[in-house]
Protein backbone atom coordinates (compact mmCIF):
# COMPACT_ATOMS: atom_id res chain seq x y z
CA UNK A 1 0.00 0.00 0.00
CA UNK A 2 2.75 2.45 0.99
CA UNK A 3 4.65 1.74 -2.21
CA UNK A 4 1.58 2.32 -4.39
CA UNK A 5 0.87 5.63 -2.70
CA UNK A 6 4.45 6.82 -3.18
CA UNK A 7 4.36 5.90 -6.85
CA UNK A 8 0.97 7.53 -7.34
CA UNK A 9 2.12 10.70 -5.61
CA UNK A 10 5.18 10.82 -7.86
CA UNK A 11 2.94 10.32 -10.89
CA UNK A 12 0.77 13.33 -9.99
CA UNK A 13 3.80 15.49 -9.19
CA UNK A 14 5.61 14.55 -12.35
CA UNK A 15 2.59 15.09 -14.59
CA UNK A 16 1.81 18.38 -12.86
CA UNK A 17 5.39 19.67 -13.00
CA UNK A 18 5.81 18.85 -16.67
CA UNK A 19 2.49 20.51 -17.51
CA UNK A 20 3.51 23.53 -15.47
CA UNK A 21 6.70 23.91 -17.51
CA UNK A 22 4.56 23.66 -20.63
CA UNK A 23 2.15 26.33 -19.42
CA UNK A 24 5.03 28.80 -19.24
CA UNK A 25 5.37 28.58 -23.01
CA UNK A 26 1.63 28.41 -23.60
CA UNK A 27 1.23 24.66 -24.11
CA UNK A 28 -1.95 22.86 -23.03
CA UNK A 29 -1.78 20.33 -20.21
CA UNK A 30 -3.28 17.24 -21.84
CA UNK A 31 -0.36 16.28 -24.14
CA UNK A 32 2.13 16.89 -21.33
CA UNK A 33 0.27 14.66 -18.84
CA UNK A 34 0.41 11.97 -21.51
CA UNK A 35 4.09 12.65 -22.21
CA UNK A 36 4.89 12.28 -18.50
CA UNK A 37 3.27 8.84 -18.65
CA UNK A 38 5.28 7.84 -21.70
CA UNK A 39 8.56 8.94 -20.05
CA UNK A 40 8.16 6.91 -16.84
CA UNK A 41 6.32 4.01 -18.46
CA UNK A 42 7.77 0.52 -18.74
CA UNK A 43 8.53 0.98 -22.45
CA UNK A 44 11.09 3.77 -22.27
CA UNK A 45 14.65 3.71 -20.90
CA UNK A 46 15.20 5.42 -17.58
CA UNK A 47 13.11 5.26 -14.44
CA UNK A 48 10.07 2.99 -14.52
CA UNK A 49 7.39 4.03 -12.05
CA UNK A 50 4.73 1.62 -13.21
CA UNK A 51 5.52 -1.89 -14.33
CA UNK A 52 1.82 -2.53 -14.84
CA UNK A 53 -0.12 0.42 -16.26
CA UNK A 54 -3.35 -1.51 -15.61
CA UNK A 55 -2.87 -0.88 -11.87
CA UNK A 56 -4.13 2.63 -12.55
CA UNK A 57 -7.23 1.32 -14.32
CA UNK A 58 -9.77 2.34 -11.69
CA UNK A 59 -8.35 5.84 -11.15
CA UNK A 60 -8.12 6.40 -14.90
CA UNK A 61 -11.75 5.27 -15.23
CA UNK A 62 -12.68 7.95 -12.69
CA UNK A 63 -10.96 10.49 -14.93
CA UNK A 64 -12.93 9.38 -17.97
CA UNK A 65 -16.20 9.40 -15.99
CA UNK A 66 -15.69 12.90 -14.57
CA UNK A 67 -14.62 14.31 -17.95
CA UNK A 68 -17.85 13.14 -19.54
CA UNK A 69 -19.97 13.89 -16.48
CA UNK A 70 -18.78 17.51 -16.54
CA UNK A 71 -19.60 17.74 -20.22
CA UNK A 72 -23.15 16.61 -19.43
CA UNK A 73 -23.63 18.96 -16.47
CA UNK A 74 -22.53 22.06 -18.36
CA UNK A 75 -24.53 21.19 -21.45
CA UNK A 76 -27.38 23.55 -22.17
CA UNK A 77 -29.91 23.52 -24.97
CA UNK A 78 -29.70 27.31 -25.30
CA UNK A 79 -26.01 27.00 -26.15
CA UNK A 80 -27.04 24.74 -28.99
CA UNK A 81 -29.97 26.75 -30.35
CA UNK A 82 -28.59 30.21 -29.48
CA UNK A 83 -26.31 30.28 -32.53
CA UNK A 84 -29.12 29.72 -34.99
CA UNK A 85 -28.96 28.11 -38.40
CA UNK A 86 -25.62 29.58 -39.39
CA UNK A 87 -23.96 27.87 -36.43
CA UNK A 88 -25.60 24.55 -37.30
CA UNK A 89 -24.50 24.91 -40.93
CA UNK A 90 -20.94 25.76 -39.88
CA UNK A 91 -20.60 22.99 -37.33
CA UNK A 92 -22.29 20.53 -39.68
CA UNK A 93 -19.79 21.37 -42.42
CA UNK A 94 -16.89 21.00 -40.02
CA UNK A 95 -18.05 17.63 -38.72
CA UNK A 96 -19.01 16.27 -42.14
CA UNK A 97 -15.56 17.18 -43.53
CA UNK A 98 -13.60 15.78 -40.61
CA UNK A 99 -15.60 12.65 -39.85
CA UNK A 100 -15.82 11.91 -43.57
CA UNK A 101 -12.09 12.30 -44.06
CA UNK A 102 -11.46 10.30 -40.88
CA UNK A 103 -13.52 7.40 -42.19
CA UNK A 104 -11.76 7.57 -45.56
CA UNK A 105 -8.36 7.51 -43.84
CA UNK A 106 -9.47 4.74 -41.49
CA UNK A 107 -10.50 2.48 -44.34
CA UNK A 108 -7.43 3.44 -46.39
CA UNK A 109 -5.12 2.35 -43.56
CA UNK A 110 -6.81 -1.05 -43.73
CA UNK A 111 -6.71 -1.79 -40.01
CA UNK A 112 -10.33 -2.91 -39.96
CA UNK A 113 -13.86 -1.53 -40.01
CA UNK A 114 -14.23 -0.97 -36.26
CA UNK A 115 -10.81 0.69 -36.25
CA UNK A 116 -11.91 3.01 -39.06
CA UNK A 117 -14.87 4.22 -36.98
CA UNK A 118 -12.57 4.91 -34.03
CA UNK A 119 -10.12 6.83 -36.25
CA UNK A 120 -12.99 8.89 -37.69
CA UNK A 121 -14.12 9.93 -34.21
CA UNK A 122 -10.63 10.54 -32.89
CA UNK A 123 -9.54 12.71 -35.82
CA UNK A 124 -12.92 14.39 -36.31
CA UNK A 125 -13.68 15.88 -32.89
CA UNK A 126 -11.81 18.88 -31.43
CA UNK A 127 -10.75 19.15 -27.81
CA UNK A 128 -13.28 21.20 -25.81
CA UNK A 129 -10.86 21.71 -22.96
CA UNK A 130 -7.96 22.98 -25.07
CA UNK A 131 -10.04 25.21 -27.36
CA UNK A 132 -11.94 26.90 -24.51
CA UNK A 133 -8.79 27.54 -22.51
CA UNK A 134 -7.01 28.80 -25.60
CA UNK A 135 -9.65 31.44 -26.33
CA UNK A 136 -9.65 32.64 -22.72
CA UNK A 137 -5.86 32.82 -22.55
CA UNK A 138 -5.41 34.53 -25.91
CA UNK A 139 -8.04 37.03 -24.67
CA UNK A 140 -10.15 36.49 -27.74
CA UNK A 141 -13.49 36.36 -25.94
CA UNK A 142 -14.48 39.70 -27.49
CA UNK A 143 -13.63 38.62 -31.04
CA UNK A 144 -16.46 38.31 -33.57
CA UNK A 145 -15.62 34.66 -34.37
CA UNK A 146 -15.44 33.48 -30.75
CA UNK A 147 -19.14 32.68 -30.16
CA UNK A 148 -19.00 30.68 -33.38
CA UNK A 149 -15.95 28.67 -32.32
CA UNK A 150 -17.49 27.92 -28.92
CA UNK A 151 -20.77 27.00 -30.62
CA UNK A 152 -18.96 24.56 -32.91
CA UNK A 153 -17.33 23.02 -29.83
CA UNK A 154 -20.70 22.55 -28.10
CA UNK A 155 -22.11 20.80 -31.16
CA UNK A 156 -19.00 18.63 -31.35
CA UNK A 157 -19.48 17.70 -27.67
CA UNK A 158 -23.03 16.58 -28.36
CA UNK A 159 -21.89 14.76 -31.47
CA UNK A 160 -19.24 12.97 -29.42
CA UNK A 161 -21.91 11.75 -26.98
CA UNK A 162 -24.05 10.43 -29.83
CA UNK A 163 -20.99 8.92 -31.51
CA UNK A 164 -19.97 7.16 -28.29
CA UNK A 165 -23.49 5.79 -27.94
CA UNK A 166 -23.49 4.49 -31.50
CA UNK A 167 -19.95 3.15 -31.25
CA UNK A 168 -20.43 1.12 -28.06
CA UNK A 169 -22.50 -1.65 -29.68
CA UNK A 170 -20.12 -1.64 -32.67
CA UNK A 171 -17.14 -2.22 -30.38
CA UNK A 172 -19.05 -4.78 -28.32
CA UNK A 173 -18.37 -8.45 -28.70
CA UNK A 174 -21.30 -9.35 -30.85
CA UNK A 175 -20.82 -12.71 -32.58
CA UNK A 176 -23.73 -12.33 -34.95
CA UNK A 177 -25.79 -9.60 -36.52
CA UNK A 178 -28.73 -10.59 -34.31
CA UNK A 179 -26.69 -10.28 -31.17
CA UNK A 180 -25.35 -6.95 -32.36
CA UNK A 181 -28.87 -5.68 -32.94
CA UNK A 182 -29.86 -6.83 -29.44
CA UNK A 183 -26.89 -4.98 -27.92
CA UNK A 184 -27.83 -1.90 -29.90
CA UNK A 185 -31.47 -2.01 -28.77
CA UNK A 186 -30.42 -2.49 -25.15
CA UNK A 187 -28.10 0.50 -25.39
CA UNK A 188 -30.80 2.56 -27.08
CA UNK A 189 -33.35 1.63 -24.41
CA UNK A 190 -30.97 2.67 -21.64
CA UNK A 191 -30.27 6.00 -23.32
CA UNK A 192 -33.97 6.66 -23.86
CA UNK A 193 -34.70 5.97 -20.17
CA UNK A 194 -31.92 8.36 -19.11
CA UNK A 195 -33.01 10.90 -21.71
CA UNK A 196 -36.56 10.84 -20.30
CA UNK A 197 -35.14 11.12 -16.80
CA UNK A 198 -33.13 14.17 -17.89
CA UNK A 199 -36.22 15.73 -19.47
CA UNK A 200 -38.88 14.97 -16.86
CA UNK A 201 -37.17 13.60 -13.77
CA UNK A 202 -35.14 16.67 -12.77
CA UNK A 203 -37.19 17.38 -9.64
CA UNK A 204 -37.11 13.74 -8.53
CA UNK A 205 -33.37 13.28 -9.03
CA UNK A 206 -32.86 16.73 -7.55
CA UNK A 207 -34.45 15.50 -4.33
CA UNK A 208 -32.10 12.51 -4.27
CA UNK A 209 -28.89 14.47 -4.85
CA UNK A 210 -29.52 18.09 -3.85
CA UNK A 211 -28.03 18.75 -0.44
CA UNK A 212 -27.68 22.16 1.09
CA UNK A 213 -24.06 21.83 2.01
CA UNK A 214 -21.34 21.19 -0.50
CA UNK A 215 -19.84 18.19 1.27
CA UNK A 216 -23.00 16.10 1.05
CA UNK A 217 -23.71 17.29 -2.47
CA UNK A 218 -20.28 16.10 -3.65
CA UNK A 219 -20.72 12.69 -2.05
CA UNK A 220 -24.19 12.27 -3.53
CA UNK A 221 -23.44 13.38 -7.09
CA UNK A 222 -20.26 11.31 -7.24
CA UNK A 223 -22.36 8.33 -6.20
CA UNK A 224 -24.96 9.06 -8.86
CA UNK A 225 -22.34 9.53 -11.61
CA UNK A 226 -20.48 6.31 -10.75
CA UNK A 227 -23.69 4.29 -10.44
CA UNK A 228 -25.06 5.37 -13.81
CA UNK A 229 -21.65 4.91 -15.47
CA UNK A 230 -21.38 1.42 -13.97
CA UNK A 231 -24.84 0.38 -15.10
CA UNK A 232 -24.09 1.71 -18.58
CA UNK A 233 -20.87 -0.32 -18.66
CA UNK A 234 -22.69 -3.49 -17.63
CA UNK A 235 -25.27 -2.96 -20.37
CA UNK A 236 -22.51 -2.57 -22.97
CA UNK A 237 -23.17 1.14 -23.54
CA UNK A 238 -19.77 2.24 -22.15
CA UNK A 239 -19.22 4.04 -18.86
CA UNK A 240 -18.30 7.23 -20.74
CA UNK A 241 -21.76 7.72 -22.20
CA UNK A 242 -23.37 6.71 -18.89
CA UNK A 243 -21.40 9.43 -17.14
CA UNK A 244 -22.40 11.99 -19.79
CA UNK A 245 -26.07 11.10 -19.36
CA UNK A 246 -25.76 11.28 -15.56
CA UNK A 247 -24.41 14.81 -15.97
CA UNK A 248 -27.21 15.67 -18.37
CA UNK A 249 -29.79 14.50 -15.82
CA UNK A 250 -28.25 16.69 -13.11
CA UNK A 251 -28.05 19.64 -15.54
CA UNK A 252 -31.84 19.79 -15.26
CA UNK A 253 -31.87 20.13 -11.46
CA UNK A 254 -31.62 23.20 -9.25
CA UNK A 255 -28.12 22.22 -8.10
CA UNK A 256 -26.66 22.11 -11.64
CA UNK A 257 -24.44 25.19 -11.24
CA UNK A 258 -23.11 24.01 -7.89
CA UNK A 259 -22.37 20.52 -9.21
CA UNK A 260 -20.60 22.06 -12.18
CA UNK A 261 -18.37 24.05 -9.86
CA UNK A 262 -17.71 21.23 -7.40
CA UNK A 263 -16.89 18.54 -9.95
CA UNK A 264 -14.11 20.60 -11.53
CA UNK A 265 -11.31 19.75 -9.05
CA UNK A 266 -12.30 16.07 -9.17
CA UNK A 267 -12.28 16.13 -12.95
CA UNK A 268 -8.91 17.87 -13.11
CA UNK A 269 -7.19 15.44 -10.73
CA UNK A 270 -8.54 12.21 -12.15
CA UNK A 271 -8.42 13.30 -15.79
CA UNK A 272 -4.68 13.97 -15.32
CA UNK A 273 -4.29 10.35 -14.22
CA UNK A 274 -6.37 9.20 -17.20
CA UNK A 275 -4.01 10.98 -19.63
CA UNK A 276 -0.96 9.85 -17.66
CA UNK A 277 -2.13 6.20 -17.69
CA UNK A 278 -2.76 6.48 -21.43
CA UNK A 279 0.85 7.58 -21.85
CA UNK A 280 2.16 4.74 -19.67
CA UNK A 281 0.75 2.16 -22.04
CA UNK A 282 2.42 3.75 -25.09
CA UNK A 283 5.56 2.06 -26.35
CA UNK A 284 7.56 4.68 -28.29
CA UNK A 285 9.10 1.95 -30.43
CA UNK A 286 5.59 1.33 -31.84
CA UNK A 287 5.42 4.90 -33.04
CA UNK A 288 7.82 4.18 -35.92
CA UNK A 289 5.23 1.84 -37.42
CA UNK A 290 2.49 4.46 -37.39
CA UNK A 291 4.58 7.45 -38.42
CA UNK A 292 3.22 7.62 -41.95
CA UNK A 293 -0.50 7.24 -41.09
CA UNK A 294 -0.15 9.74 -38.25
CA UNK A 295 1.62 12.24 -40.52
CA UNK A 296 -1.13 11.83 -43.12
CA UNK A 297 -3.83 12.33 -40.50
CA UNK A 298 -2.11 15.45 -39.12
CA UNK A 299 -1.81 16.98 -42.60
CA UNK A 300 -5.40 16.10 -43.53
CA UNK A 301 -6.81 17.52 -40.28
CA UNK A 302 -4.78 20.72 -40.67
CA UNK A 303 -5.89 21.27 -44.26
CA UNK A 304 -9.51 20.55 -43.36
CA UNK A 305 -9.33 22.97 -40.43
CA UNK A 306 -8.27 25.73 -42.83
CA UNK A 307 -11.01 24.74 -45.29
CA UNK A 308 -13.56 24.77 -42.44
CA UNK A 309 -12.26 28.14 -41.29
CA UNK A 310 -12.75 29.59 -44.78
CA UNK A 311 -16.24 28.10 -45.12
CA UNK A 312 -17.19 29.32 -41.63
CA UNK A 313 -15.97 32.84 -42.41
CA UNK A 314 -17.99 32.91 -45.62
CA UNK A 315 -21.19 31.62 -44.01
CA UNK A 316 -20.92 34.05 -41.10
CA UNK A 317 -19.50 37.10 -42.86
CA UNK A 318 -16.16 37.16 -41.02
CA UNK A 319 -12.86 38.46 -42.30
CA UNK A 320 -9.64 36.55 -43.03
CA UNK A 321 -8.36 36.94 -39.49
CA UNK A 322 -11.59 35.35 -38.27
CA UNK A 323 -11.14 32.45 -40.70
CA UNK A 324 -7.57 31.85 -39.50
CA UNK A 325 -8.55 32.05 -35.84
CA UNK A 326 -11.33 29.50 -36.35
CA UNK A 327 -9.05 27.17 -38.31
CA UNK A 328 -6.26 26.97 -35.75
CA UNK A 329 -8.52 26.89 -32.69
CA UNK A 330 -10.68 23.98 -33.78
CA UNK A 331 -7.55 22.11 -34.90
CA UNK A 332 -6.76 21.20 -31.26
CA UNK A 333 -7.24 17.53 -30.47
CA UNK A 334 -7.06 16.07 -26.99
CA UNK A 335 -9.28 14.34 -24.47
CA UNK A 336 -11.94 12.98 -26.84
CA UNK A 337 -9.45 11.33 -29.19
CA UNK A 338 -7.79 9.67 -26.20
CA UNK A 339 -11.14 8.60 -24.73
CA UNK A 340 -12.20 6.96 -27.99
CA UNK A 341 -8.94 5.10 -28.30
CA UNK A 342 -8.95 3.94 -24.70
CA UNK A 343 -12.41 2.45 -25.37
CA UNK A 344 -11.00 0.81 -28.50
CA UNK A 345 -8.09 -0.62 -26.50
CA UNK A 346 -10.52 -2.02 -23.92
CA UNK A 347 -12.43 -3.68 -26.76
CA UNK A 348 -9.22 -5.31 -28.02
CA UNK A 349 -8.96 -3.46 -31.33
CA UNK A 350 -5.79 -3.10 -33.43
CA UNK A 351 -2.83 -2.20 -31.22
CA UNK A 352 -1.57 0.40 -33.68
CA UNK A 353 -4.49 2.70 -32.77
CA UNK A 354 -3.00 3.81 -29.43
CA UNK A 355 0.43 4.94 -30.68
CA UNK A 356 -1.19 6.43 -33.79
CA UNK A 357 -3.58 8.61 -31.80
CA UNK A 358 -0.94 9.40 -29.14
CA UNK A 359 1.34 10.89 -31.79
CA UNK A 360 -1.56 12.60 -33.57
CA UNK A 361 -2.81 14.24 -30.35
CA UNK A 362 0.68 15.15 -29.19
CA UNK A 363 1.40 17.05 -32.41
CA UNK A 364 -1.98 18.76 -32.84
CA UNK A 365 -2.50 19.65 -29.17
CA UNK A 366 0.86 21.41 -29.22
CA UNK A 367 0.61 22.85 -32.73
CA UNK A 368 -2.88 24.32 -32.40
CA UNK A 369 -2.15 26.84 -29.59
CA UNK A 370 1.14 27.85 -31.24
CA UNK A 371 -0.51 28.39 -34.61
CA UNK A 372 -3.59 30.05 -33.10
CA UNK A 373 -1.48 32.64 -31.33
CA UNK A 374 0.18 33.45 -34.67
CA UNK A 375 -2.91 33.17 -36.84
CA UNK A 376 -2.16 36.51 -38.49
CA UNK A 377 0.46 34.76 -40.60
CA UNK A 378 -2.19 32.58 -42.21
CA UNK A 379 -4.74 35.38 -42.37
CA UNK A 380 -2.40 37.49 -44.51
CA UNK A 381 -1.80 34.60 -46.90
CA UNK A 382 -5.42 33.65 -47.47
CA UNK A 383 -6.42 34.92 -50.91
CA UNK A 384 -9.13 37.54 -50.69
CA UNK A 385 -10.97 35.65 -53.41
CA UNK A 386 -11.62 32.85 -50.86
CA UNK A 387 -12.58 35.07 -47.95
CA UNK A 388 -13.97 38.37 -49.19
CA UNK A 389 -13.78 41.22 -46.71
CA UNK A 390 -17.20 41.47 -45.10
CA UNK A 391 -19.24 44.44 -46.22
CA UNK A 392 -19.54 47.00 -43.43
CA UNK A 393 -22.90 46.61 -41.78
CA UNK A 394 -23.25 50.24 -40.83
CA UNK B 1 -14.72 47.89 -37.81
CA UNK B 2 -16.90 50.40 -35.96
CA UNK B 3 -20.47 49.29 -36.34
CA UNK B 4 -23.60 51.11 -35.44
CA UNK B 5 -25.64 49.23 -32.88
CA UNK B 6 -29.34 49.85 -32.39
CA UNK B 7 -28.88 48.98 -28.75
CA UNK B 8 -26.78 46.80 -26.55
CA UNK B 9 -26.88 43.03 -26.90
CA UNK B 10 -25.93 39.95 -24.93
CA UNK B 11 -24.45 36.90 -26.64
CA UNK B 12 -23.83 33.56 -24.98
CA UNK B 13 -20.30 32.21 -25.04
CA UNK B 14 -21.01 28.51 -24.52
CA UNK B 15 -18.83 26.97 -21.82
CA UNK B 16 -17.29 30.34 -20.96
CA UNK B 17 -20.02 32.81 -20.01
CA UNK B 18 -21.85 35.73 -21.61
CA UNK B 19 -20.75 38.73 -23.63
CA UNK B 20 -22.37 42.14 -23.47
CA UNK B 21 -21.73 44.47 -26.39
CA UNK B 22 -22.54 48.14 -26.66
CA UNK B 23 -21.10 51.37 -28.05
CA UNK B 24 -19.47 54.24 -26.22
CA UNK B 25 -20.54 57.85 -26.85
CA UNK B 26 -18.13 58.00 -29.80
CA UNK B 27 -19.77 54.86 -31.19
CA UNK B 28 -16.77 52.68 -30.61
CA UNK B 29 -17.32 49.08 -29.61
CA UNK B 30 -17.28 48.22 -25.90
CA UNK B 31 -17.54 44.59 -24.83
CA UNK B 32 -17.88 43.11 -21.39
CA UNK B 33 -17.38 39.38 -20.91
CA UNK B 34 -18.80 37.79 -17.79
CA UNK B 35 -17.16 34.40 -17.35
CA UNK B 36 -18.68 31.44 -15.55
CA UNK B 37 -16.14 31.81 -12.77
CA UNK B 38 -17.69 35.29 -12.34
CA UNK B 39 -14.55 37.10 -13.43
CA UNK B 40 -15.36 39.99 -15.73
CA UNK B 41 -13.16 41.02 -18.65
CA UNK B 42 -13.60 44.53 -20.05
CA UNK B 43 -12.68 45.05 -23.69
CA UNK B 44 -12.50 48.80 -24.24
CA UNK B 45 -11.47 50.56 -27.46
CA UNK B 46 -7.71 50.89 -28.03
CA UNK B 47 -6.79 49.29 -24.71
CA UNK B 48 -5.68 45.85 -23.61
CA UNK B 49 -8.42 43.78 -21.92
CA UNK B 50 -8.93 44.36 -18.18
CA UNK B 51 -9.83 41.42 -15.95
CA UNK B 52 -11.72 41.91 -12.67
CA UNK B 53 -12.28 39.23 -10.03
CA UNK B 54 -15.81 38.38 -8.95
CA UNK B 55 -16.19 40.68 -5.95
CA UNK B 56 -14.54 43.66 -7.65
CA UNK B 57 -16.76 43.17 -10.69
CA UNK B 58 -19.87 43.13 -8.50
CA UNK B 59 -18.80 46.28 -6.68
CA UNK B 60 -18.07 48.07 -9.98
CA UNK B 61 -21.38 46.89 -11.41
CA UNK B 62 -23.37 48.15 -8.42
CA UNK B 63 -21.52 51.46 -8.50
CA UNK B 64 -22.19 51.90 -12.23
CA UNK B 65 -25.85 51.10 -11.73
CA UNK B 66 -25.91 53.96 -9.23
CA UNK B 67 -28.12 52.04 -6.84
CA UNK B 68 -25.75 51.45 -4.01
CA UNK B 69 -22.01 51.23 -3.92
CA UNK B 70 -20.94 48.14 -2.02
CA UNK B 71 -17.72 48.52 -0.14
CA UNK B 72 -15.98 45.15 -0.56
CA UNK B 73 -14.53 45.48 2.94
CA UNK B 74 -18.05 45.81 4.28
CA UNK B 75 -19.14 42.68 2.46
CA UNK B 76 -16.10 40.91 3.86
CA UNK B 77 -17.02 42.03 7.39
CA UNK B 78 -20.64 41.00 6.97
CA UNK B 79 -19.34 37.69 5.73
CA UNK B 80 -17.26 37.27 8.87
CA UNK B 81 -20.16 38.22 11.12
CA UNK B 82 -23.10 36.48 9.48
CA UNK B 83 -21.32 33.80 7.47
CA UNK B 84 -22.09 33.51 3.76
CA UNK B 85 -24.47 36.46 3.56
CA UNK B 86 -25.01 37.54 -0.03
CA UNK B 87 -27.10 39.97 -1.99
CA UNK B 88 -28.60 38.58 -5.15
CA UNK B 89 -30.71 39.87 -8.01
CA UNK B 90 -33.40 37.38 -8.94
CA UNK B 91 -35.90 37.81 -11.75
CA UNK B 92 -39.46 36.52 -11.47
CA UNK B 93 -40.72 35.01 -14.71
CA UNK B 94 -44.37 35.45 -15.76
CA UNK B 95 -45.11 31.73 -15.27
CA UNK B 96 -43.61 31.41 -11.80
CA UNK B 97 -45.74 30.04 -8.98
CA UNK B 98 -45.46 33.19 -6.86
CA UNK B 99 -46.82 35.65 -9.43
CA UNK B 100 -49.82 37.69 -8.15
CA UNK B 101 -49.32 36.56 -4.55
CA UNK B 102 -48.25 38.85 -1.74
CA UNK B 103 -45.03 38.63 0.23
CA UNK B 104 -47.12 38.18 3.37
CA UNK B 105 -49.24 35.34 1.99
CA UNK B 106 -46.13 33.59 0.70
CA UNK B 107 -44.39 33.83 4.10
CA UNK B 108 -41.11 34.18 2.22
CA UNK B 109 -38.83 35.00 5.12
CA UNK B 110 -40.18 32.31 7.41
CA UNK B 111 -40.22 29.59 4.77
CA UNK B 112 -36.99 30.33 2.88
CA UNK B 113 -34.86 32.49 5.18
CA UNK B 114 -34.61 35.11 2.43
CA UNK B 115 -35.34 38.80 2.94
CA UNK B 116 -36.56 40.93 0.03
CA UNK B 117 -34.66 44.20 0.25
CA UNK B 118 -36.11 45.82 -2.84
CA UNK B 119 -38.18 45.12 -5.93
CA UNK B 120 -37.09 46.59 -9.26
CA UNK B 121 -40.24 46.93 -11.34
CA UNK B 122 -39.76 48.59 -14.71
CA UNK B 123 -38.03 51.90 -14.03
CA UNK B 124 -39.32 51.96 -10.45
CA UNK B 125 -37.44 50.72 -7.39
CA UNK B 126 -39.59 49.68 -4.43
CA UNK B 127 -37.29 49.71 -1.42
CA UNK B 128 -38.34 47.54 1.57
CA UNK B 129 -41.64 46.58 -0.06
CA UNK B 130 -44.86 46.32 1.97
CA UNK B 131 -45.81 42.75 2.89
CA UNK B 132 -49.18 43.09 1.16
CA UNK B 133 -47.60 43.94 -2.21
CA UNK B 134 -48.29 41.26 -4.84
CA UNK B 135 -45.29 40.07 -6.90
CA UNK B 136 -45.44 40.34 -10.67
CA UNK B 137 -43.79 38.55 -13.60
CA UNK B 138 -40.74 40.55 -14.71
CA UNK B 139 -40.03 41.87 -11.20
CA UNK B 140 -36.39 41.82 -10.19
CA UNK B 141 -35.96 41.05 -6.53
CA UNK B 142 -32.92 42.28 -4.63
CA UNK B 143 -32.67 39.79 -1.80
CA UNK B 144 -30.40 39.27 1.16
CA UNK B 145 -29.83 35.68 2.15
CA UNK B 146 -27.30 33.10 3.14
CA UNK B 147 -25.65 31.31 0.20
CA UNK B 148 -27.18 27.98 1.09
CA UNK B 149 -30.75 29.31 1.12
CA UNK B 150 -30.63 30.61 -2.41
CA UNK B 151 -31.33 27.37 -4.29
CA UNK B 152 -34.32 26.71 -2.07
CA UNK B 153 -35.60 30.20 -2.68
CA UNK B 154 -35.34 29.88 -6.46
CA UNK B 155 -37.17 26.56 -6.30
CA UNK B 156 -39.81 28.20 -4.11
CA UNK B 157 -40.31 31.00 -6.65
CA UNK B 158 -40.66 28.73 -9.64
CA UNK B 159 -42.78 26.19 -7.82
CA UNK B 160 -40.38 23.27 -8.38
CA UNK B 161 -40.32 20.80 -5.54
Amino acid sequence: MGYELIVLGLAFLLAGSLARLGRRVGLPTIPLFMLAGIIVGPNTPGPVLFEHPEDLELLAAFGLIFLLFYLGVEFSVEDLTGGGRKLLATAGTYLALNIGAGLAMGFAFGWGTKEAFVIAGATGISSSAIVTKLLVELRRLANPETPLILGIIVIEDLFLALYLAALAPVLGEADSAGEGALLFLRALGFLIVLGLLARYGGAWIGRLVAARDDELLVVLFVGFALLVAGIAYQLGVSDAIGAFMAGLVLAGTTVARRVERLVLPLRDAFAAIFFFAFGLAIDPSDIGGVLVPAAIAIVVSSVLAVVAGIVAARINGLDRQGAANIAFSVLARGEFALILVSLAAAAGLDERLAPFVALYVLVLAVASPILASRSGILARRLPERLVPDPAPTA
Amino acid sequence: MARLRESSSIIRLPGVGDRFACADVDDREVQVVRRRDEHVVLHLPDAPPVELDASTARAVGAFMAGRFAIDPRLVQRLDDVVGGLTFEWIRIEPGDAVVDRTIEALQIRRRTGVTIVAILRGSQAIVTPDPDLPLRGGDELVVACRDVDLDDFVRFLTGDG
